[in-house]
């Protein structure tokens, strides 16, 4: 009868029961409002839903030496990790985004890439106030990078740079992407008078099979010329853009924006979810990142409609861009680019500004890539 | 090994720009500048891939007026210009005819078809 208490007590240590601590719980209870916002509210439910089950999975009290925690050197989920902590899902993330993004809207108007420029200030505001919060430059360049608005290259980024904030920076990266509606419209509401609101733009024109094919072989020589250290990401990004749109290549594109992307995202979802352990992700640092992090998107969201108000003052009577596209320069797609629809339609029901704001929006994913990798290249 | 290589050397760059540049200034000045750089370039680029593309487009007679064109326009805008009741719709009538059954052609088909009696 001893023996037996004695094995049941030896196996209640091994327990989570026995190893819970109040950080575990409450970490188990974010993961389950991430669950419940990807679900009921629907907000960006393919990131939520893995980080947040993530979440849970790596919050589970651990006896040490069980060789299944993500940090355990060999373990299953340490070997998933590896692609987010070295870097390889990022840039095949890049490559589905590419394959499944049409870039036509930029193409027909590429004067609006400026927007995507302009949203990118957004990046090194929070960098310098992650300085000013008495973060070291490679932590502020990592934190920063949340103002893009694009979680692949947070994580690609954060990765190289300060890899023991990357859950905090991902997991704050993807919230505030899944919550820029409720962010971006009052900035936007704020910002705008009820005239510009309503100012109506032409249609873009009609762009031929030919543009297409060359934009992505233009579009990665000139960026990687200019900013080498983003090769990962811009190279795959174009690269699957050219799969697109060869149309000789139906089958690798289809594949790169099908059963590829979705693999890496569950992957990516769920060990970044993982890598939130408690006693790493419970810190005053992360306060700090999840307040930075939204700030970067507010100056972010400010600097690219105020740029669209900035520019309208040099353009003649009726050739006015709407500032409502401005908010889309970051690269939270289409997300951005459906609240300057909705935003749009809100004062002119008749006012569609979704193909607009698309140009932008596609601009703010070049944007952060190369903004990415002027960050890894003083900083990495 | 190779992690804690690469760590290491962020950690002295981080130092080096900490020293260097302790508000940031200089970074964001330098890196805003080259985002925007990149994209203006990008936009110029495609901007002339854009003006060349449209320009092929152009069907050659849109280049230059051809006779027939510009007599069906003349005839229209003659006809506008009197107003003259049932004379302007049958200039416009025959303009429109002239134009669509001898001048709407982007192809000819270069077949002589000879109807033997």
């Amino acid at each position: 009868m001893d023996t037996i208490i004695e094995s049941l007590g030896q196996f209640w240590q091994f327990t989570g029961f026995a190893n819970a601590t109040w950080q575990h719980l409450v970490m188990i209870l974010i993961g389950l409002t991430f669950i419940t916002l990807g679900i009921v509210k629907e907000w960006e439910p393919l990131l939520l839903v893995p980080i947040g089950f993530g979440m849970i999975v790596g919050n589970i009290p651990l006896f040490p030496g069980l060789q299944v925690s993500i940090y355990e050197q060999g373990s299953v989920l340490n070997i998933l990790y590896q692609g987010v902590r070295q870097g390889w899902y990022p840039p095949l993330i890049f490559l589905g985004i590419g394959a499944m993004t049409d870039f036509s809207a930029l193409i027909s108007q590429p004067k609006l890439m400026l927007i995507g420029a302009a949203a990118q200030i957004g990046i090194f505001g929070a960098y310098v106030l992650a300085l000013a919060f008495g973060f070291a430059p490679n932590e502020a360049g990592a934190i920063g990078i949340i103002g893009g608005a694009d979680g692949p290259t947070a994580i690609f980024l954060s990765s190289r740079l300060a890899p023991e904030l990357m859950g905090a920076i991902a997991v704050s990266a993807y919230s505030y992407m899944a919550l820029v509606p409720v962010i971006q419209k009052p900035i936007m509401l704020l910002m705008t008078t009820k005239k510009e609101r309503l100012i109506r733009m032409p249609a873009p024109r009609a762009v031929s099979q030919r543009e297409k094919i060359i934009f992505p072989i233009v579009g990665f020589i000139l960026t990687a010329f200019v900013v080498p250290s983003g090769l990962p990401l811009l190279g795959m990004l174009f690269f699957g853009n050219l799969l697109k749109e060869s149309g000789v290549t139906r089958r690798l594109a289809e594949t790169a924006r099908g059963p590829l992307i979705d693999v890496v995202t569950t992957l990516i979802g769920l060990t970044v979810g993982a890598s939130t352990q408690a006693d790493v992700f419970l810190s005053a640092k992360s306060v700090k990142i999840f307040a930075l992090g939204l700030l970067s998107f507010i100056i972010a969201t400010t600097c690219g409609v105020g740029f669209v108000k900035l520019w309208n003052l040099f353009r003649p009577e009726g050739h006015k861009l709407n500032p409502l596209i401005g908010n889309a320069g970051v690269s939270a797609v289409p997300d951005s680019a459906r609240v300057s629809e909705t935003v749009g339609r809100e004062a002119d029901p008749k006012n569609h500004l979704l193909m607009h704001a698309m140009a932008p929006n596609v601009a703010g994913v070049i944007g952060s890539a190369v903004a990415a990798g002027i960050l890894l290249s003083f900083l990495g | 090994m190779m992690n804690q290589i690469v760590l290491l050397d962020v950690a002295a760059k981080a130092a080096e720009m900490a020293q260097k540049d302790p508000y940031g200034l200089i970074m964001t000045l330098v890196a805003v500048s080259v985002v925007f750089f990149s994209l203006f370039l990008l936009q110029l680029c495609y901007r002339f891939i854009g003006w060349l593309s449209t320009r092929e487009k152009k069907p050659a007679a849109a280049k230059k007026m051809p006779a027939a064109e510009a007599e069906v326009a003349a005839a229209i805008a003659t006809a506008l210009s009197l107003e003259n009741g049932g004379e302007t719709q049958a200039a416009i009538a025959l303009a429109l005819h002239r134009y669509l059954s001898e001048s709407l052609h982007d192809r000819e088909s270069y077949i002589i078809t000879i109807k033997r009696k």
